[in-house]
């Protein structure tokens, strides 16, 4: 019995990493977007006060899934995030400097977080 | 910047809102998002984006300040204006949107009758719609004003003649310091050392001013009243500018 029950819990605790692992977002920016700005599924970075236009897809076993995605910082103060007017478009832009993370669900279904900082601007040169 | 002025270029089918009631224009600057056309506007008479005299060269500062409802190079730090979005935005479902120009940063952004940007720095303007969905967005630059140009028949001067009974229209633009003139209207403030000599009127006033302090217009009318000598001082803030006008007797034939 008890070789079954740990048999059955590295089987599901394989299950959960599993669907973590084999979702994905894939970035790819629709508008210009400073050196500074970095957009992906590993990290978000913006300076403040700057806007960036990004297409989202969601990515599941290298399979585009059609899934709507849902973006939403955790401190909504530091960095803003709306849809854009066309699917699977959004808009990233930095409220003001500070460390926060984005949740981001699949049909309302929390699917992971990304870390993400907005940075003071350069000075102009 | 020299690919945004290049979109700006691009003709376009939408007619959009100028900077001046009484100028119907066809330009402005195309979103970040291309989906519709941002089109700046002044919100009174102390910007220089909207002269109404003659002073200025406006080929000169054009670049700069853009025309045709353009989005300007940068904008003083501490002015007022506005930005308008236009554009038949509609979403993937079919929802019009209605779309309203908000800054991404409000802490730095008042909106009171219009825009002031309170520190220097790049600023993200969102053509948004109460729900939340971004159709668009422009960046705009905002630069301390760092010194002041006065303009006269489309010369900048520091000193000129007048003959007695004279007038001319007079107009100060803001620079920073690379002398990038910068739009947004600024409260300046023009006063004349010697009233009995130049007086200082609001810009397309009549007859003679009364003098006195002339404040936050970017545009005087002044009136030479007798032969001798004033000095014409524009100030904002701490910086200033200064004019020397030389009044010469009226010359009878």
């Amino acid at each position: 019995m008890t070789r079954s029950i740990a048999i059955a819990l590295a089987a599901s605790t394989l299950l959960v990493t599993g669907c973590t692992d084999d979702y994905t977002i894939e970035f790819r920016y629709i508008s210009s977007a400073p050196p500074e700005v970095l957009v992906d599924a590993d990290q978000i970075r913006l300076p403040e006060g700057i806007a960036v236009g990004v297409e989202a897809i969601a990515v599941e076993d290298d399979r585009l899934v059609g899934s709507v995605i849902d973006f939403v910082p955790v401190r909504p103060g530091i960095i803003g995030i709306d849809r854009g007017t066309h699917e699977r478009t959004y808009v990233f832009y930095g409220i003001s400097v500070g460390a926060t993370s984005v949740d981001y669900y699949f049909d309302a279904e929390l699917i992971g977080t990304i870390p993400a900082e907005v940075v003071p601007q350069q000075p102009q040169p | 910047m020299k690919l945004r002025r290049l979109l700006t270029l691009a003709p376009l089918p939408l007619a959009v809102a100028s900077c001046s009631d009484s100028e119907a224009v066809t330009q402005g600057t195309i979103g970040d998002m291309g989906e519709g056309v941002f089109t700046y506007t002044c919100v009174d008479d102390g910007d220089a984006v909207c002269n109404q005299t003659a002073a200025v060269d406006s080929q000169a500062v054009e670049i700069d300040l853009g025309i045709n409802g353009e989005i300007p190079s940068a904008i003083a730090v501490g002015a007022r204006f506005d930005i308008h979005y236009s554009g038949q935005v509609t979403t993937d479902d079919g929802e019009v949107l209605l779309l309203d120009v908000v800054p991404a940063r409000t802490d730095e952004v008042h909106n009171k009758g219009g825009f002031i940007i309170t520190s220097p720095g790049t600023y993200a303007f969102l053509a948004r719609s109460p729900k939340g969905v971004v159709a668009d967005f422009t960046h705009l630059l905002a630069i301390e004003a760092t010194d002041l140009d006065v303009w006269k028949d489309e010369q900048r001067v520091t000193a000129f003649e007048l003959m007695a009974g004279g007038e001319a229209n007079l107009a100060v633009v803001p620079n920073d310091d690379v002398g990038i003139a910068l739009a947004g209207a600024l409260p300046y403030t023009w006063e004349s050392s010697n009233d009995s000599v130049v007086v200082i009127g609001p810009a397309g006033s009549q007859g003679t001013p009364t003098g006195g302090v002339e404040i936050n217009d970017d545009e005087v009318r002044i009136v030479a009243l007798a032969e001798g000598e004033a000095l014409l001082t524009v100030s904002r803030g701490e910086i200033a500018h200064q004019v020397t006008v030389t009044v010469n007797p009226e010359v009878t034939p």
